[in-house]
C-alpha cells in the first residue's frame, strides 16, 4: 500500500492541527521543508558579502598578529640607565671592598665585604686581622643570605599589627617613663658584647632608666672556663692559646678546631704543625672526649671518656707525672698533692676502660714536652676540671704557651641563674614594668624551669629587638626590627689592644634601625632625636676618646678615623697585666664527681646554626654537618652497641626523659662515641621565625637545666625506643663500617692513602711505592701557557666545610631542601667525603674534600653529544651551560662523582620559591651564570675570578701569574689546606705539592689524570706502633 | 606539438615556484639582518645626543665620558654629572640642554636606548680589548661620524671569533697582536 | 571557473595582507610604541655615604 495512500485514508496517530488531521496536501509538502515557502527567497550566495565568516576571522586574527608585531619593537634591547650622579669610587663592574667585622659569632674577626654596584655579594676575611688573618668560617661566609631574608621585620610591629616608628617610639618611650614612675624595674635581656660603645650605651641606658637591671646570657657561654680561671689565676683576663708553639695537645672533649673560641685562629695555629710538605715538626694531638666531634675526627689518639670521668683522668695524668718528677713536685703544695696523689692512673685506666699503655704513652709525651704541651678543656666540662686542668699546666709549666699578648676582653659579665630565676619571680610578681629583649631570644633559650614564655605575659610592656621574626618576637607586644651587621656601625674589642671596625656595607635595606641607636633615641626620650646617623656619631665620640687619645697620632681625628675604617683595623699596644701566680687554695673545691647510672646526655652547639639564630638560612641548614653528615636535621647520636641494645637504627625515634621532661628525637648511629651515652645538638625545632626554620629539626631546649655542674651535661637521663622512625637524609649514609664488602675499600682502591709520620721518616717514598707506570692511547692536551692544578692537603683539612659555604657564595648554588637532599641531589660543588676505618667503637676518621678534579684526560668531555664540555687550553675543564641539553652522561662518567645536575630549577623549587624573589636575588654573584631546569653544573676552578685575574693583567701589561688567582675555597680555608696555581711556572708553590712525595691522585690508575693532587695523612702516632 | 601537462608542470609552475622560493629567501635575509645580527639598529634616543658634535668636531676622547672602558668588563655609559661637567654652562639655552638639566636636577638618571648588545650569555671583557690597543672604531664604526647611532658591525659570535681566529687581518694597525681565546670558558663560562 | 577567481583573490589577498605586515612593521618609527622604561629598582640599595671602601685614597 503506498504510503500517499494511506494518508488519504487514514489519520495520523497525532496532529498538530486540524488541517493536518485532514490530511492537506499542502500542510503535508510544508511538513518536509524546514523553512516555510518563500522565506529563502531573498537569500542569494552570490550576494553575499565575499568575506565568509571563516575568512573574517583569518583575516581578524592576521592583523591582530600584525600589529602585535608592530606594536613591540623586538629589536629593542632595553635600555642602559647610568647613575645621575655617579659617587665617587664606584664604577659598575668592579667590585669595592668594604672593611668591617663579622657579628656571625662572638668572636668578631675582621672581614672584607665584596661589594657589586653597592651591594654585598661575598664576605672574605680581612687579612690585616691579626686574629683571623684573611680567613672566615662557614658561618660567616653563609650570614649574607641573612641580609636578603625576604622575612625580614621591616617595620616595628605593635600587638601583631604593622606600625610606625613614631608610635612604636612614642609608647615605648612613655611604658619606659610610667615604669620609672611606679618605681617597677626595666630588664634588659642582652647577649655578651664585646663592643665597648655599645657597654657605654646600656651603661647611658641604665643612667637614663636608673630602675634598669641588664641581664646577660648565652646559650652556650665559656662562663665555666673563666670561672675556673679565676679560681687559679684571680681576675687576670684569660689568654689565648699558642697552638702552634705545643708539641703535645691534650683535648678535655674541647671542640677547638670546629666550635669553640675562635677556631679560625686555632685551625691556623694547629695545621701550622701537621705541614708535611714543609717539613714542620709535627705535634701529638690526643683527645679524651664522649662524643666524637668535628676536632676528635682529626686526633691522632682518641680516648673514649664519659664527661664525668674527665676531672679523675687529668689529676691521675697528673699523678703519674708528679711522683716521678721531684722537680715538679715542689711547684704543688702539699694539700695539693694529698689530693692528687689519691688518684691513681693504673686504676683509672681499669676503671674507664682506656688502654693503659697508651695512658703511659701520653703521660711520656708530656713529661718529655713539659713547657711545650698544652691542655685544654671544652667549655662544657663544669669549672673544676677547669681548674684541674689550669693546675696541670702551671705544674708542667705550659703556661709559656698562653699568649700574654693576645689576650681576650672582658666582656658583659654573664648572669647567675639565680639573677635570671629572680627575674622570673620578678615578672610573675608584676615589680616588672617593660622586659626589653636586646637582640636575643630568652622564649626559645631559657631553660624551661624559668617557665619565661608564662612570665612574660605578665609583663606590661614587653619588647623584642630583633631582625627576624622569632618565639620571643611572636610573645611580645612590640616587635622592633633592627639592621643586619652589614648595615651597621659598630666595634668590637675581641682581644686586648686590638679594635676592630664595623661600618654598614649598604644603607638599610628596609625601614630597619640599628639596635644601639634605638635605645640612644629611647634614652633621650624623644622620637624626634633619631637620626640616621645618631649611633655613628657616638661610635666616633667614644672612638675617640678610648682609641684615638690612647694613640699618640700626629694625625687629625678624622684622617684617624678614616684610616681606620678603610683598613678596618687599629692595633693598640695596651699591654696586659703580667700573670699572678697560681692560686692552689681552691684546690680542696675539687670534688670528682660520682658515676651515675641511666644515660649521659650532652647539648652541643650546632657547628653552623650557632644557638639558632641562623635556622633561616638555607644554605647554612643544608651544609651536612661535619661527621655525620645530615642536613637539616637535629638528631640523638648514639654507639653502635648502645644502639643494638636500645633496638634502634638510623632514624628510628628515640624518647629522652629527664626528671619530668622529655624529648623524643631521631637516632644516628655513630661510631666512637662512648656506651650509654647521647649527644644532641640544639638550635633547631624552631616556632615562629621564618619558613625555612620552621619546623626543621627538633627543639631540644626542654633539656636546659639549671642544677648540675654544666648547663648542657646532663646525667641520669632514660633514652627508650618509642617505636616511630623518620626520615633523616644525610649526604653519606654509604658505607657503613659493617658491610663487608665495602669495608675498608677507600684503602683497597687508594682514595684515602694514609701513614704514620715514623712510617714517612722511615721510607719517604711509602706512598707512591705501589704506583706502576701509566700509558694511553691517545694524544693528550698541551699546555703551552698557564695551566691551573690545585692541591688539598688532607694533614691540615678539618672538614669544617667553609670551603663549601664560600663556594656556595661564589657560585650563587641553589638550597634544593630536605626531600631532594634525601635523594642525592644537594648542589654543592665541593663536597667533604667521610670514611671511617677501623672498628666502630674504635674508629679512625679520614677527610676528603672532593670537587672536579678538572681532569686531563676527562672522561666527561668525550660523551657530550652536544660538545658542552670540553677542555680549555689553560688546563680546565670548561662547562657551557647553554650548550647543555641534560643528558647528564657525563654525571654517568664522571669517576668522582662530582657532577650536579638541575633536575629542577631549583631557585623555584624549594618551599615554593622561597628563594626566588627579588630580594634574595641580589645576593647573586654577577659574574656566574645562575643555572636553570636541566643544565649540568660543576665546579670550575673560580673560572670567573681566573677570567678577572687575566683581565687585570692585561690591564697592567703583565703575564698572568698563578698567584693572581685565589680560588674561593683556597681563599677561605682557614688552615690553608687548598694550594692552588699554575704548575707551569717554575717554582710556584704548587708544583711543590704537586711533585711532593706525598702526594697522590685519587682514582689514579683510570687514567683520567685529575688535575688536584692530595697530600696523603700522616698520623702521628708513636713509632711502637708501627705495623 | 601539443603541450601536456607535465610540460606546462616543468616549464611553467616549477621556474616560478623554484623562483618565488629564492626570492623570498634573499628578500628575508636582507629584510631581517636587523633582527639577526642587529647591523642597522637606530633607536631614538630620549636625548638627541650628537657623537658627530661631540667626538666628531670637538674631540673629545671616548674614554672622558665612557670611564669604564679600560678598567672592566662594562663600557659605561656616562652619567649626568659628567654631561653637567660642561652643560651646566655651555648651551644651557638650547632645548635638549633644558631636556638634560630637568633630567640632572631630578635626579633621575638618563634612560638610554642600548644599541651594541652582546648576549647575557656571553661575558664580554672591554678591558681586556681595550688593552691590548684595539681602537672603539674597529668594533663600533666611525661614531664620530655619526649623528644618530646605529650599530655598524655584526655581534653575532661569528663575528667575534673571525677576528678571535684572525687578528692580523682585522686589526692591520697593530704591530703585534696575539690570537684571540677560542676556548669556551673565555666567553661563555 | 570560480575556484581560480577566488583563488586568485586569496592569493593577492595573502599578498597584499603581508605586504602591508611588513612595512608598517619596518616603517613605524621605533619610539611610537615605546615608552622608556626606567626599571627602578625595588628595594634601597644605596651606599653609605661615611662608609670608607677599600679603594678610597685616605
Amino acid at each position: 500500500m503506498k504510503n500517499g495512500e494511506n494518508k488519504k485514508t487514514n489519520n495520523p496517530e497525532f496532529w498538530k492541527s486540524l488541517k493536518e488531521y485532514y490530511n492537506d496536501p499542502e500542510v503535508l509538502k510544508a511538513k518536509a521543508n524546514e523553512f516555510a515557502d518563500g522565506v529563502t527567497d531573498d537569500f542569494d550566495p552570490s550576494e553575499m558579502s565575499r568575506v565568509s565568516r571563516r575568512k573574517f576571522l583569518a583575516l581578524l586574527s592576521a592583523s591582530a598578529a600584525f600589529t602585535a608585531t608592530a606594536c613591540s619593537d623586538y629589536r629593542d634591547k632595553g635600555d642602559v640607565v647610568p647613575y645621575n650622579v655617579r659617587p665617587e669610587g664606584v664604577l659598575p663592574g668592579k667590585a669595592n671592598y668594604y672593611a668591617s667585622t663579622c657579628s656571625g659569632c662572638s668572636q668578631s674577626c675582621g672581614i672584607l665585604v665584596k661589594t657589586r654596584e653597592g651591594r654585598p655579594i661575598k664576605i672574605d676575611g680581612n687579612s690585616d686581622h691579626p686574629v683571623n688573618k684573611g680567613k672566615t668560617c662557614a658561618i660567616g661566609q653563609a650570614s649574607i643570605l641573612n641580609l636578603y631574608d625576604p622575612e625580614r621585620l621591616q617595620q616595628p610591629i605593635i600587638d601583631k599589627r604593622k606600625s610606625s616608628w613614631k608610635k612604636a617610639d612614642t609608647e615605648i618611650i612613655s611604658a619606659l617613663k610610667e615604669s620609672m614612675a611606679e618605681k617597677k624595674e626595666i630588664a634588659l635581656i642582652t647577649h655578651q658584647t664585646d663592643s665597648q660603645t655599645e657597654k657605654k650605651v646600656l651603661d647611658d641606658f641604665v643612667a637614663a632608666y636608673p630602675n634598669t637591671k641588664i641581664y646577660t646570657y648565652e646559650l652556650f657561654d665559656s662562663g665555666n672556663r673563666y670561672d675556673g680561671w679565676k679560681k687559679a689565676y684571680g681576675v687576670t683576663p684569660l689568654p689565648s692559646i699558642m697552638w702552634d708553639k705545643a708539641n703535645v695537645i691534650l683535648s678535655l672533649d674541647a671542640d677547638f678546631l670546629g666550635n669553640e673560641g675562635n677556631y679560625i685562629e686555632a685551625m691556623r695555629k694547629y695545621s701550622s704543625r701537621r705541614d708535611a710538605v714543609n717539613n714542620a715538626s709535627f705535634n701529638r694531638f690526643y683527645i679524651a672526649e664522649a662524643g666524637l666531634s668535628l676536632t676528635g675526627m682529626s686526633a691522632d689518639y682518641r680516648f673514649r671518656l664519659s664527661p664525668d670521668l674527665q676531672l679523675e683522668f687529668i689529676l691521675s695524668l697528673l699523678n703519674e707525672i708528679v711522683s716521678n718528677d721531684p722537680a715538679m713536685r715542689t711547684k704543688l703544695n702539699s694539700a695539693a698533692f694529698d689530693l692528687i696523689f689519691r688518684n691513681s692512673l693504673e686504676k683509672f685506666a681499669e676503671k674507664s676502660g682506656l688502654d693503659y699503655g697508651k695512658l703511659v704513652n701520653l703521660v711520656i709525651d708530656f713529661k718529655n714536652n713539659a713547657g711545650k704541651s698544652i691542655v685544654y678543656a671544652g667549655d662544657k666540662l663544669s669549672p673544676d676540671v677547669h681548674y684541674a686542668v689550669n693546675l696541670f699546666n702551671y705544674v708542667l709549666g705550659n703556661n709559656n704557651l698562653y699568649d700574654y699578648k693576645s689576650v681576650f676582653t672582658n666582656r658583659l659579665e654573664l648572669s647567675d641563674n639565680k639573677d635570671l630565676k629572680n627575674l622570673v619571680e620578678s615578672m610573675n610578681n608584676g615589680m616588672v614594668g617593660a622586659v626589653i629583649h636586646y637582640d636575643t631570644n630568652p622564649v626559645y633559650h631559657f631553660p624551661p624551669e624559668l617557665d619565661y614564655a608564662a612570665a612574660l605575659k605578665n609583663v606590661k610592656t614587653s619588647i623584642t629587638l630583633s631582625e627576624l621574626p622569632n618565639e620571643s618576637i611572636a610573645a611580645s607586644y612590640y616587635a622592633v626590627p633592627i639592621n643586619h651587621y652589614l648595615e651597621s656601625w659598630g666595634d668590637s674589642n675581641p682581644r686586648v689592644g686590638i679594635y676592630s671596625l664595623k661600618q654598614p656595607v649598604v644603607a638599610p635595606i628596609f625601614g630597619t634601625r640599628q639596635k644601639e641607636s634605638i635605645l640612644l633615641t629611647w634614652i633621650i626620650g624623644k622620637t624626634e632625636a633619631y637620626s640616621e646617623d645618631i649611633y655613628h656619631s657616638y661610635l666616633m665620640e667614644n672612638f675617640k676618646d678610648s682609641v684615638y687619645d690612647k694613640t699618640d697620632s700626629a694625625a687629625t681625628f678624622n684622617h684617624f678615623w678614616n684610616t681606620a675604617l678603610h683598613d678596618g683595623i687599629i692595633s693598640i699596644d695596651e699591654s696586659a697585666r703580667p700573670p699572678v701566680d697560681f692560686d692552689m687554695a681552691n684546690i680542696n673545691l675539687l670534688k670528682p664527681s660520682t658515676a651515675s647510672g641511666g644515660f649521659t646526655v650532652i647539648l652541643n652547639k650546632n657547628y653552623y646554626l650557632g644557638d639558632g639564630r641562623f635556622s633561616n638560612n638555607g644554605w647554612l641548614q643544608e651544609t651536612p654537618h661535619p661527621v655525620t653528615k645530615v642536613a637539616w636535621d637535629n638528631y640523638a647520636s648514639i654507639a653502635p652497641n648502645t644502639a643494638k641494645t636500645l633496638g634502634v637504627e638510623f632514624g628510628d625515634f628515640v624518647r629522652i626523659k629527664v626528671d619530668e621532661r622529655n624529648v623524643d628525637l631521631p637516632v644516628v648511629v655513630q661510631p666512637g662515641l662512648i656506651e650509654n651515652f647521647v649527644s644532641v645538638e640544639l638550635g633547631y625545632g624552631r616556632e615562629n621565625s621564618g619558613e625555612v626554620a620552621n619546623g626543621v629539626g627538633f627543639n631540644v631546649n626542654v633539656l636546659l637545666q639549671f642544677n648540675g655542674k654544666s648547663k648542657w651535661i646532663i646525667n641520669n637521663a632514660e633514652v627508650a625506643k618509642t617505636g616511630e622512625s623518620y626520615e633523616l637524609v644525610s649526604t653519606q649514609e654509604h658505607h657503613a663500617l659493617d658491610d663487608e664488602s665495602v669495608k675498608d675499600f677507600h684503602k683497597i682502591r687508594g682514595i684515602i692513602k694514609e701513614g704514620t709520620v715514623s712510617e714517612y721518616k722511615k721510607n719517604p717514598g711509602f706512598i707512591k711505592e705501589h704506583d706502576h707506570e701509566l700509558f694511553g692511547i691517545t694524544r693528550g692536551h698541551e699546555y703551552n701557557d698557564v695551566k691551573w692544578a690545585m692541591s688539598i692537603d688532607l694533614n691540615k683539612c678539618t672538614s669544617c666545610s667553609a670551603c663549601i659555604t664560600a663556594c656556595n657564595v661564589e657560585n650563587n648554588i641553589p638550597v634544593v631542601g630536605k626531600d631532594q637532599v634525601g635523594r642525592g641531589r644537594e648542589m654543592h660543588w665541593i663536597r667533604l667525603d667521610r670514611y671511617y676505618s677501623g672498628t666502630p667503637e674504635e674508629p679512625k676518621v679520614s677527610n676528603q674534600p672532593m670537587l672536579c678534579q678538572h681532569c686531563d684526560n676527562a672522561p666527561c668531555e668525550n660523551v657530550c653529544p652536544v660538545n658542552a664540555t670540553n677542555h680549555s687550553p689553560d688546563g680546565l675543564n670548561q662547562m657551557v651551560y647553554n650548550r647543555c641539553v641534560g643528558t647528564r652522561y657525563c654525571a654517568n662518567n664522571c669517576p668522582y662523582k662530582v657532577r650536579r645536575f638541575n633536575f629542577y630549577d631549583f631557585r623555584d623549587h624549594f618551599a615554593d620559591a622561597y628563594y626566588q624573589n627579588d630580594l634574595t636575588d641580589l645576593t647573586n654573584n654577577p659574574e656566574v651564570t645562575v643555572r636553570s631546569r636541566g643544565v649540568m653544573e660543576k665546579c670550575t676552578f673560580c673560572v670567573q675570578r681566573i677570567m678577572e685575574a687575566r683581565s687585570e693583567s692585561i690591564k697592567d701589561g703583565r703575564k698572568l701569574k698563578g698567584s693572581d688567582v685565589q680560588t674561593a675555597c683556597q681563599q677561605v680555608c682557614p688552615a690553608d689546606a687548598i694550594v692552588f696555581g699554575d704548575v707551569n711556572e717554575e717554582g710556584s708553590e704548587i708544583q711543590k705539592y704537586r711533585e711532593h712525595e706525598l702526594g697522590y691522585h685519587v682514582l689514579e690508575e683510570l687514567y683520567v689524570k685529575p688535575n688536584v693532587t692530595y697530600i696523603a695523612k700522616l698520623r702521628n702516632t708513636h713509632s711502637s706502633e708501627d705495623v | 606539438m601539443k603541450k601536456s601537462a607535465l610540460d606546462y608542470i616543468l616549464k611553467v609552475r616549477l621556474p616560478i615556484t623554484l623562483f618565488v622560493i629564492a626570492l623570498t629567501f634573499v628578500i628575508t635575509f636582507y629584510v631581517s639582518r636587523q633582527e639577526r645580527d642587529s647591523v642597522g639598529y637606530a633607536p631614538i634616543q630620549p636625548i638627541n645626543y650628537s657623537h658627530k658634535l661631540h667626538a666628531g668636531d670637538m674631540g673629545i676622547d671616548c674614554e672622558y665620558c665612557h670611564t669604564g672602558v679600560s678598567e672592566g668588563r662594562y663600557a659605561l655609559v656616562p652619567s649626568v654629572n659628567i654631561c653637567m661637567n660642561c652643560h651646566t654652562i655651555s648651551r644651557k639655552d638650547r632645548p635638549e640642554i633644558i631636556k638634560l638639566t630637568k633630567y640632572y636636577e631630578s635626579g633621575e638618571p638618563v634612560p638610554w636606548k642600548r644599541i651594541h648588545k652582546v648576549p647575557e650569555y656571553a661575558y664580554f671583557n672591554h678591558s681586556v680589548h681595550v688593552n691590548t690597543g684595539i681602537q672603539c672604531e674597529t668594533c663600533h664604526g666611525n661614531i664620530s661620524k655619526m649623528e644618530v647611532v646605529s650599530q655598524v658591525r655584526s655581534f653575532t659570535m661569528t663575528a667575534c671569533l673571525d677576528c678571535h681566529r684572525d687578528p692580523e687581518k682585522q686589526l692591520p694597525y697593530l704591530k703585534k697582536v696575539n690570537k684571540g681565546p677560542e676556548n669556551c670558558a673565555a666567553c661563555h663560562r | 571557473m570560480i575556484n581560480k577567481k577566488n583563488n586568485r583573490r586569496k592569493f593577492l589577498q595573502v599578498l597584499t595582507g603581508s605586504a602591508i605586515g611588513i612595512i608598517a612593521v619596518k616603517a613605524l618609527p621605533s619610539g611610537i610604541f615605546n615608552r622608556p622604561k626606567v626599571h627602578k629598582g625595588k628595594f634601597n640599595i644605596k651606599i653609605h655615604s661615611s662608609a670608607i671602601p677599600r679603594n678610597s685614597k685616605v
